[in-house]
C-alpha cells in the first residue's frame, strides 16, 4: 500500500502533475538519501526518453519541411518601390479594363447557388436534431447555426454541409470555408464529399476568390461527379 | 491551404496533433526562414533548423500550458526562432552552427531542472546512451506504455483505449511492470 502510494507520487513527480499538497509529501520522501537517487535515476531515464523522442519528432518535421519549398526573398527596397510603382500602373490599367468588361465573379453566385436541402425531419430523430433542421428549413439561419454547431461532429459529418449552408446563407463566408474544407477532410462517404466540394466552390465563389474556386471546380470536373457539369458551366463563365 | 485559426493551433497543438505541426511549416517556413535569413545572415540550413526547433518550442509551451492564447501566431513563432538564433549566439560566440540533436534535448532538460544537479555531467550524459539501449530491450509494447504515460501524460483510461487494455487498472500494472524493467536495465547496463 505504501509503495503503490510512493510510485503514485513519483509517477506524479515525473510528470509534472505533482498538487501543492502533494509537492510538500515528496519533499519529505526526497529526504531519504536512497528514495532520492532511485526518483532522479528515474528522472533522468524519463528525461532521455523525452530527449529521444524529441530529436524524433524533429527528424520527422525536418524531412516533412524539406519537401515544402521556400518561396523567394523578397527584394530590396529600391526595387520593390519601383516594381510598386510598376504594378500600380498595371493594376489600374487592368482594374480598369475588368471594370469595363466583367463584373465580380460572386455575382455568379445567385445564378449558382441553391441551399442544401433539408431533408423531411423523421419520426423517432433526437429532439436537437429535429430543431436544427427545423430551423434550417425555416431559414432562421443564425438560430440553426447554434443547433448544428453542436450536432456537427466526425460522427455526424452531413450536418457540417447544413452548418456551410446556414453561414454561406449569413454572408459568414470565411467561416463557410472553414466549415465545408473539414468536412471535406473528415469526410469518408464520396456523395458528402461531392457535396461539400461544391459548396466550398460556392463560398469561394461568393468570396471572389477566383483562383482556389478554378482549382476546385477543374476538380470536380475531373470527377465526373454529379456536380461536373455545373462545375464546367461556371468555369467557362468565370474564366 | 486552410487559414490557421490561433485558437485551433492552441487545441490541436494541446492534442499532440502532430499535423498541426506539418500546418504551421507548410504556412509560415517562407516567411520565418526568409525573415531570419535577411535579419541574421544566417545559412539557408541554420535558418530552417531554428524554425523547426522553434515550432518543437511551441508545441512544449502549449502541452506545459505554458502558452493557451496566441494572438498572432506567425510573429510568435519568427519571435522564438529570432530569441533561439540570438541565444544561440550567445553560446557560441558565433562559431559553427551545430543542429540540436537528442543529446542536446537532454542536455537541455538537465540544465532546466534544477533537482538534476550537474556535477558528474559526462556520466549523465552517458545516461541518455544507455537508457537508449535499454529501451531497445523493452519490446514496442513497453516502450509505447512508457511513452504514452510518461512523455504525452495520457490516462490509464485512454493508454487503456489506445493499447486495448481490459481496463485502466490493467494499463497501470503493465505500466509499473515496464517501467521498472526499463529502470533495472539501464542499471544493469551501467554496472557493464
Amino acid at each position: 500500500m505504501q509503495e503503490e502510494k510512493h510510485r503514485a507520487l513519483i509517477d506524479k513527480y515525473l510528470t509534472d502533475t505533482l498538487t501543492e499538497g502533494e509537492k510538500k509529501d515528496f519533499i519529505l520522501l526526497m529526504e531519504n538519501p536512497e528514495f532520492k537517487e532511485a526518483v532522479l535515476h528515474e528522472k533522468h531515464i524519463v528525461a532521455a526518453l523525452k530527449a529521444k523522442e524529441k530529436a524524433k519528432l524533429k527528424a520527422n518535421l525536418k524531412s516533412f519541411s524539406s519537401r515544402i519549398p521556400t518561396t523567394p526573398q523578397q527584394t530590396s527596397n529600391t526595387k520593390r518601390l519601383w516594381m510598386a510603382a510598376a504594378s500600380v500602373i498595371l493594376i489600374v490599367s487592368i482594374g480598369y479594363f475588368i471594370y469595363m468588361n466583367n463584373q465580380p465573379i460572386s455575382n455568379q453566385f445567385i445564378n449558382y447557388y441553391e441551399p442544401y436541402p433539408a431533408v423531411t425531419i423523421q419520426r423517432g430523430e433526437g429532439e436537437k436534431i429535429s430543431k436544427a433542421l427545423q430551423l434550417y428549413s425555416e431559414e432562421k439561419y443564425q438560430e440553426a447555426v447554434d443547433e448544428l454547431t453542436s450536432l456537427a461532429s466526425p460522427d455526424q459529418q452531413a450536418y457540417y454541409l447544413y452548418l456551410g449552408n446556414c453561414y454561406l446563407q449569413l454572408d459568414e463566408t470565411q467561416k463557410a470555408i472553414t466549415t465545408f474544407e473539414k468536412l471535406i477532410e473528415i469526410s469518408n462517404d464520396s456523395i458528402l464529399t461531392q457535396h461539400s466540394q461544391w459548396y466550398l466552390a460556392m463560398a469561394h465563389l461568393k468570396a471572389n476568390q477566383s483562383e482556389p474556386l478554378k482549382i476546385l471546380l477543374r476538380n470536380i470536373i475531373n470527377q465526373n461527379g454529379m456536380y461536373s457539369e455545373l462545375a464546367h458551366n461556371l468555369l467557362k463563365e468565370i474564366d | 491551404m486552410a487559414h490557421l485559426d490561433n485558437d485551433q493551433i492552441i487545441l490541436r497543438l494541446k492534442q499532440d496533433d502532430s499535423s498541426c505541426l506539418e500546418d504551421l511549416v507548410v504556412a509560415y517556413k517562407s516567411y520565418c526562414v526568409n525573415g531570419l535569413k535577411k535579419k541574421t545572415k544566417c545559412s539557408d540550413e541554420e535558418a530552417e533548423d531554428l524554425f523547426i526547433d522553434a515550432l518543437l518550442e511551441l508545441r512544449d509551451k502549449v502541452l506545459s500550458d505554458k502558452l493557451d492564447h496566441l494572438l498572432n501566431a506567425k510573429s510568435y513563432i519568427f519571435g522564438i526562432c529570432y530569441n533561439k538564433w540570438l541565444s544561440a549566439q550567445r553560446l557560441k560566440n558565433k562559431t559553427i552552427f551545430t543542429s540540436i540533436d537528442a543529446e542536446g534535448y537532454y542536455q537541455q532538460y538537465l540544465k532546466d531542472d534544477s533537482s538534476l544537479d550537474l556535477e558528474d555531467l559526462e556520466y549523465k550524459m552517458q545516461l541518455l546512451n544507455i537508457t537508449n539501449r535499454a529501451l531497445g530491450t523493452i519490446g514496442e509494447k513497453c516502450y509505447k506504455l512508457i511513452k504514452y504515460f510518461y512523455i504525452e501524460k495520457r490516462s490509464m483510461e485512454d493508454i487503456a483505449n489506445i493499447m486495448g487494455f481490459a481496463s485502466a487498472d490493467v494499463a497501470k500494472t503493465s505500466k509499473s511492470r515496464c517501467f521498472k524493467k526499463l529502470v533495472e536495465k539501464t542499471k544493469e547496463l551501467e554496472k557493464l
